[in-house]
């Protein structure tokens, strides 16, 4: 594969205590690559530890293992202040819940600004508001907005001023934590297409955490399917829609509902037993075909192998 | 129905000629977070008020002591217990229900009418000095409370007059040693005043860091930070008070140390509450991502999300701290006289009510307005601080 790898993601592994003696393993051993340009989205049920991954990867939680790289350096390495603004700079996060994820006691204004303050990105503060300006146009807002409050907004533009903040900084990786899931289905368009758009204009790479399928197949070039803290299956999109291996994501797949009443009539839900596993060894994440990988025992891979050809 | 179709027909109507995005267009001048606080805060009559009565009642506490020649600890026992007497207000006769004229009434018995009013002139000394009487009842043996069978007459008179003291006046009356109660009665504001500042001061400087730091750095600082809260407040305020006083005398300073040592945990411990709840909130987490510094967190992010509460909390603290003041003066262990608080003025002027209730009211009339003016001033900040009551 001759495409630049941005980030790296080695065995990472995020447990949290819960009471004395149980421990949570949120993240269980998590590996997978994500190059330049290219929007990589991470799906799973409820619970399965995306959303910690996402902020594992930008040092909002301490990993507990594993190793992050990100252009080369790794990114839970110890660092001076002034290598973790840089890294502040390169790598911004978008939040899912677009209520909860605006100060409400801040203008649009000091919101967007935040990233300008503390990185000193503005001479002036003419430069600063004419920055904040620009951010709120490329978002689609308009300048008029800047001395509002976040309570003045609907959930959609409430998101578009989380992007713009993001942006503030001028990023290269944004990690999008379930951005449209809070927002109806005819704002979830809009704001998944200023993504799109923004990644065509800036040539930003994106790690799409969502749950759902079909705005994750729109939106991704490559997916990767967790559950339990684990990676079951990862392919790009197309392949992965075509030839889920693992029977999770066909579990997963066979659930998403279509408009259509014939359809609607005919579909048959795979359920998943996870005690279907071969379970003579830990399995391991193999590649089964060029770019596409599954989380099986020697066993399994044999059988997926021959289900794969079959086809 | 039909007829009001008729007088307004359709070409009466012309649509508006905006367009809807109109809306998103209409600005607001840009201005800074206090001055549109400041704004609402002046829209809340009630608010604006309780901060005039706040302010009228705070110069009163610094100039009052001052405004006329009588010291707040001079004790003048030919003058005790006097009635209020303003002067150019007890020459307006309609007036007089006020009572600031100097007059008192007392009510005296005797065999018949006429001996009763014998018995006041010479018990209050009113000979050649003007007063009004009226017979109240008559002497009637049939009565069955041996008491009450003796005539009874009200005598009303100047008092000021009655004792020769024409030239002096004692806007607010006197006391049961003579002592001015106007000078005592500001005096004493300032000293609550003092005590409920100081126990909102230390409230805001020692609650709010205390319970921001243990909030926001969790884990086991918190779990420290709160064992030795626990333990502050096992400690009854008494107990502590008492403590105070075998190191120190009774006074101020005794005060001033035993709400140090307590008065913050309440604070602590809400604002605690709220940071726990605000930190994990995704706009924290922005903030953190984007590179922010811990202060800048807790002063941007945490603080301007908690005013709301820490005024409310303070403005409860500031009428406590004032009545712990008065019921520690009440059992002798709080404020020594000749120094005095509203909470003594009450607590003195109470044990004579009946007699004399004039001594009772002024105190009691600041202490209630101060009460009803932070109260009032607290909710108009409260709202006025909350960007989502902008119209």
């Amino acid at each position: 594969m001759s495409r630049e790898k941005l980030l790296e993601v080695k065995n990472l592994k995020q447990y949290f205590k819960s009471g004395r003696h149980s421990v949570v393993k949120a993240v269980d051993g998590l590996t997978f690559d994500i190059y330049k340009g290219e929007t990589f989205g991470l799906v799973g049920e409820s619970g399965c530890g995306k959303s910690t991954t996402g902020r594992t990867i930008i040092r909002l939680y301490d990993a507990t293992d594993g190793e992050v790289w990100f252009n080369g350096e790794n990114v839970h390495a110890k660092k001076s202040r002034k290598e973790l603004k840089k890294f502040n700079r390169k790598m911004q996060m978008i939040f899912q819940d677009p209520y909860a994820s605006l100060n409400p006691r801040m203008t649009v204004k000091d919101i967007i600004a935040e990233g300008i303050d503390i990185h000193g990105l503005a001479k002036n503060d003419k430069e600063r508001t004419e920055r904040v300006h620009e951010l709120l146009e490329t978002v689609g807002l308009n300048k008029e907005h800047a001395n509002r409050y976040p309570h003045e907004f609907s959930g959609g533009q409430r998101q578009r001023i989380g992007i713009a903040r993001a942006l503030a900084v001028e990023p290269e990786f944004i990690i999008a934590d379930e951005p449209i899931s809070a927002l109806d289905v005819s704002i979830q368009a809009q704001v998944v297409n200023l993504l799109k758009k923004l990644q065509n204009d800036r040539g930003l790479t994106y790690l799409f955490i969502a749950h759902d399928l079909s705005m994750v197949k729109y939106i991704s070039d490559r997916i990767g399917v967790m559950y339990f803290g684990k990676m079951v299956e990862l392919a790009d999109s197309d392949e992965l829609y075509k030839n889920p291996i693992h029977p999770y994501t066909k579990s997963l797949l066979s659930a998403i509902p279509l408009p259509d009443p014939d359809y609607e009539r005919n579909r048959k839900r795979v359920p998943y037993d996870p005690s279907m596993h071969d379970t003579s060894e830990e399995p391991e994440f193999r590649e089964i075909k060029s770019g596409h990988w599954v989380l099986c025992t020697t066993k399994e891979f044999e059988q997926y192998k021959a289900e794969m050809e079959n086809k | 129905m039909a007829k009001k179709d008729k007088e307004l027909s359709k070409d009466l109507f012309q649509p508006a000629d905006i367009s809807s995005d109109k809306g998103e267009e209409l600005g607001r001048p840009e201005i800074s977070y206090w001055k549109d606080s400041w704004n609402r805060l002046k829209k809340n009559k009630a608010a604006v008020l309780g901060l005039i009565t706040l302010l009228f009642i705070g110069f009163m506490a610094i100039a009052g002591p001052y405004m006329n020649k009588y010291e707040f600890d001079e004790t003048n026992y030919d003058a005790k217990n006097l009635p209020p007497r303003v002067p150019g207000i007890e020459n307006v006769e309609w007036l007089d229900w006020l009572g600031l004229n100097g007059t008192r009434t007392v009510a005296v018995q005797g065999a018949d009418p006429e001996d009763a009013l014998q018995r006041g002139i010479e018990a209050f000394e009113l000979d050649g000095i003007d007063y009004t009487h009226k017979v109240v009842r008559e002497y009637d043996a049939s009565r069955p409370n041996p008491d009450e069978r003796w005539a009874e007459v009200e005598i009303t008179f100047n008092d000021y007059e009655a004792r020769g003291l024409e030239e002096h006046y004692y806007w607010f009356g006197t006391d049961a040693m003579g002592r001015d109660l106007f000078t005592r009665t500001w005096k004493g504001t300032q000293i609550s005043l003092y005590i409920g500042i100081l126990a909102a001061a230390i409230d805001m400087v020692i609650g709010v860091a205390y319970g921001g730091i243990s909030a926001y750095y969790g884990g086991r600082v918190d779990n420290y930070m709160q064992r030795i809260i626990e333990v502050l407040v096992g400690i009854p305020n008494l107990v502590v008070v008492i403590l105070m006083i075998i190191l120190l005398d009774p006074g101020l300073i005794a005060i001033t140390i035993a709400l140090t040592i307590t008065g913050w945990v309440g604070m602590a411990r809400i604002v605690r509450g709220q940071i726990l709840k605000l930190k994990s909130q995704e706009f924290v987490l922005a903030s953190r991502t984007l590179g922010a510094t811990d202060s800048r967190i807790i002063n941007k992010h945490l603080i301007p999300n908690v005013t709301g509460m820490i005024i409310i909390q303070t403005m409860f603290t500031i009428p406590n701290a004032i009545f712990f003041e008065a019921f520690l003066s009440f059992i002798g262990l709080g404020l020594q006289p000749p120094l005095a608080s509203l909470g003594t003025l009450i607590d003195d002027a109470f044990k004579s009510l009946q007699i004399y209730p004039y001594m009772l009211v002024f105190p009691a009339i600041v202490i209630s307005l101060l009460m009803i003016a932070f109260n009032v001033l607290a909710d108009g900040l409260r709202d006025a601080l909350d960007p989502k009551m902008r119209e």
